[in-house]
């Protein structure tokens, strides 16, 4: 056999926050299910969902949770940031009271990630360009003075949805390559699966090598 | 063959898989010599390929034991060849049983190690805190555990999604619901004990409150995952659920039993006491912190039914009690300022119709006593009191009313004289208990149903004199006006002098806006809704921008209702709020009438949801 020993050999867990209304849910669903929902529900406390990627030849899992954008969940959402080792952003490119608030938003990630969390800005509805009230340069510069990651992206058209969360993967991987990210820790967001030979052993003894079936 | 062989000291590969898979069908073609004259052969055959299976399922089993055994770390990773074992070792159910018990130890000390982990270490330097850091704020504490064990409940079932992907046995759903019931079960004794803490440190009623409903929101949250069985973690959640709601009436009935235990005394300017106002502003933070869950709409309706009872009821007996050595005005005037308080704190919430009605009733019941009252202290101070009583007990047997002792001619013009100067400034004469009314609304109707009684008695006394047979010479120079006269003045009077409501809003604008779907999901009355919206528009901090807001709400929700009174009625009001208070904010008024808003610029009426 020929395939990996694993299906993966990381789980990135993710959040997406942002106000209610931005479009969290629908990337979330182009992303893992390649559809956008035009009537999406508000979300209700937390959702979740994953979908494999890869990058640099790695199998990675991504965990995404979806949190409730309403302020009455702000209690309930806050504790899904604890050990997330990505984060998107997301604001409304036609809403600018949710650009707005992202500060806001930023200083919620902030204190409540590990100081490696990944955090991505999105400024979704990018297909909306006609009713568009953030300008892609202002957005670029807040992402650039914070030090995120910056996309405009659409979960209607699927515009730049895959890029928004592989190039947080990118960098997260990046970040483990280069030892900034200990794995060893706990909550680190990322767990890691060692590459195991093809198979388990029973004994110690070394594999030998052995034919097809032999009937 | 010697690929099953050889898996008894060594890997299980692909190969086995194969092997068993082969040995599995020679086992079942066989079966077709049993039926011709080769049957020995067959049958040695069978017995021979019986064995192997045997064998080789007892070896793959002890391999996936093993490799189970091995998935304590928080990182769990399935592997194919794994995977691949779980689907031929349903062919041996007792094997493939004690295999997922395996799996699901380990799995279950791997959980109790990262929860406690995160409780007590934290994440990588420290950031994430670790959990219990937050000890101190509960709401944070218990939600940061919960919130844990969900993400981890939802992992864990990934898992086993993946470890039993290729089953194809029925009852693999129940299977994957029941091992996840058991991993968790593991975390609940730690959780259980620091809940538990949390609860009985009494951490007050609004607290134990919002514990309570975030505990009932995780209960549905995780039973999304496993199911509805009856996984341990969710009967410990269910539990905690019930202890901290208990706490919470038992910490209200507390709370309520000592407002009786020492009564106040109604304060000189019989507005509402400080035990009346704690405790409404503890029931308002009781009633607004639902807003945080999602506890089904029955659910809550049922809580706001006792909530209500428990407190409501205990502060409408403090009240009667402690006004009962009170004059007659000045208790009704202090009952209508506290059930007014307990009006404007009800109405801003959902399922509070039934006590809405009642609290009006009672306002009522008092606004009546002080109405009469009003009107005799007029007419006493206009010294028409004596006049009217005379009039009133007047028969018509006896002596012409003109003879009757000071109901002369002279007498009258005398006392017509005070009454003109009353009816020049109608709202000078007031009984002073008026001037300690909260609601500007509530004066101002007494006042002019007073006026009316006024003019009533007026129009009666009018009528007595213009009677020949009363006897009095030239009536109409000493009534000079008439009784419409009378009643137009007045009312002009009124109009000119009444100021616009006064009343300091304890709720943001936001608030008042965002409870408005509320009160209408929840199916509230037609005749509470007014209650509601008549409460609002009085809020004197309220901007026009949200006046607007709620307006056009009204009108667009409301438009298919046929009461159209209840928009009329509040489309003045709104009317005359905005142009009183608001004009500064240049919004688009002409006249009393409010302009409707552009397109865009009214509520987003698709996503307000039920
Ligand atoms: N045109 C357009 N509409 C979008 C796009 N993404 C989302 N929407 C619409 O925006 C609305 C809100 O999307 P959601 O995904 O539910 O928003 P959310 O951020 O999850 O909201 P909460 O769950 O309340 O926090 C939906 O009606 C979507 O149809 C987009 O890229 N383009
Ligand atoms: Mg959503």
């Amino acid at each position: 056999m020929a395939t990996a020993p694993y299906n993966y050999s990381y789980i990135f867990k993710y959040i997406i926050i942002g106000d209610m209304g931005v479009g969290k849910s629908c990337l979330l669903h182009q992303f893992t299910e390649k559809k956008f929902m035009a009537d999406c529900p508000h979300t209700i406390g937390v959702e979740f969902g994953t979908r494999i990627i890869e990058v640099s030849g790695q199998k990675i899992k991504l965990q995404i949770w979806d949190t409730a954008g309403q302020e009455r969940f702000r209690a309930v959402t806050r504790s899904y940031y604890r050990g997330a080792a990505g984060a998107l952003m997301v604001y409304d490119i036609t809403r600018r009271s949710t650009y707005n608030h992202l500060s806001s938003w930023l200083t919620d990630a902030r204190n409540l990630t590990n100081p490696n969390t990944v955090i991505i800005l999105i400024g979704n509805k990018a297909d909306l360009d006609a009713q568009r009230d953030v300008t892609y340069e202002e957005a670029k510069q807040f992402a650039e003075e914070n030090g995120l990651l910056f996309l405009e992206a659409s979960a209607k058209t699927g515009e730049n949805v895959e890029d928004a969360f592989l190039e947080a993967a990118k960098k997260i991987y990046q970040n483990i390559q280069d030892g900034s990210l200990d794995l060893n820790a706990a909550e680190s967001g990322v767990q890691h699966k060692p590459s195991a030979p093809q198979g388990g052993r029973i004994t110690n003894e070394p594999q030998p090598q052995r034919e097809g079936c032999g009937c | 063959m010697s690929a099953l062989h050889a898996a008894r000291d060594g890997p299980i590969t692909e190969d086995f898989f194969k092997a068993l898979g082969r040995v599995k069908h020679i086992h079942n073609d066989v079966k077709v010599l049993l039926r011709t004259n080769q049957q020995t052969a067959g049958l040695e055959i069978m017995e021979q390929m019986a064995l192997l299976q045997e064998t080789s399922y007892e070896q793959l089993y002890r391999w996936a034991q093993n490799e189970c055994r091995a998935l304590t770390q928080e990182s769990c990773d399935i592997s194919p060849v794994l995977t691949q074992a779980m689907e031929s070792l349903q062919d041996r159910p007792v094997l493939y049983k004690y295999t997922l018990d395996e799996f699901g130890t380990a799995r279950r000390c791997a959980v109790v190690r990262g929860f406690i982990d995160a409780l007590t270490r934290g994440g990588p330097g420290g950031t994430p805190r670790p959990i219990e850091i937050h000890s101190h704020d509960p709401m944070r504490y218990v939600g940061d555990m919960l919130a844990w064990l969900h993400q981890a409940t939802a992992s864990e079932k990934e898992h086993l999604e993946a470890l039993l992907k290729q089953v194809s046995m029925q009852g693999v759903e129940e299977n994957i619901q029941e091992v996840v019931g058991h991993i968790t079960e593991g975390v609940c004794r730690p959780l259980k004990v620091r809940i538990e803490q949390v609860i009985v440190a009494e951490p007050g009623a609004v607290l134990l409150y919002k514990l309570s409903n975030l505990l009932k929101f995780y209960h549905h949250t995780i039973s999304g995952i496993v199911g509805t069985s009856l996984a341990a973690l969710l009967t410990t959640i269910e539990e905690m659920h019930l202890l901290s709601k208990k706490m919470f009436f038992n910490s209200l009935s507390l709370h309520a039993s000592k407002l009786m235990d020492k009564i106040e005394l109604p304060p000189p300017d019989l507005g509402p006491t400080c035990s009346l106002n704690q405790t409404l502003s503890l029931l308002r933070e009781v009633l607004a912190s639902h807003d945080s869950s999602v506890v089904p709409l029955d659910a809550r309706q049922a809580d706001f039914a006792q909530v209500l009872s428990c407190i409501l009821d205990p502060l409408l007996q403090l009240c009667t009690v402690s006004a009962s050595n009170l004059g007659i005005a000045d208790m009704a005037t202090y009952m209508v300022n506290s059930l007014y308080m307990m009006k404007t704190t009800l109405a801003l919430f959902e399922f509070t119709d039934k006590r809405l009605e009642m609290l009006e009733f009672q306002i009522e019941a008092h606004l009546d006593t002080l109405i009469n009252d009003q009107a005799s202290y007029v007419l006493t101070r206009a010294g028409l009191s004596y006049i009217y009583n005379c009039v009133q007990q007047h028969k018509p047997e006896q002596n012409p009313l003109a003879n009757v002792p000071s109901m002369d001619s002279a007498s009258l013009k005398a006392a017509m004289v005070q009454f003109d100067r009353y009816l020049s400034a109608p709202d000078s004469l007031m009984m002073p208990q008026l001037n300690f009314l909260l609601s500007a609304t509530l004066k101002e109707q007494i006042i002019k149903q007073s006026t009316e009684l006024v003019c009533r008695a007026y129009e009666e006394l009018y009528a007595a004199v213009m009677n020949p047979s009363s006897q009095y010479k030239e009536p109409e120079t000493i009534l000079q006006r008439s009784p419409q006269q009378i009643a137009i003045t007045s009312r002009k009077q009124l109009e000119w002098a009444s100021a616009p409501p006064k009343l300091m809003s304890r709720f943001s604008s936001g608030e008042l806006v965002s409870s408005y779907p509320k009160w209408r999901s929840s199916g509230s009355s037609l005749s509470c809704l007014l209650v509601r919206l008549e409460v609002i528009v009085q809020f004197e901090n309220i901007s026009a921008v949200v006046l607007q807001e709620l307006y056009w709400i009204v009108v667009v929700v409301e438009a298919v209702i046929p009461k159209k009174e209840v928009i009329m009625t509040l489309t003045a009001k709104l009317g005359i709020v905005l142009s009183n208070n608001h004009r500064q904010e240049g919004l688009g008024i002409k006249g009393n009438q409010v302009v409707k808003p552009g397109p865009g610029s009214g509520p987003d009426m698709g996503r307000i949801k039920d």
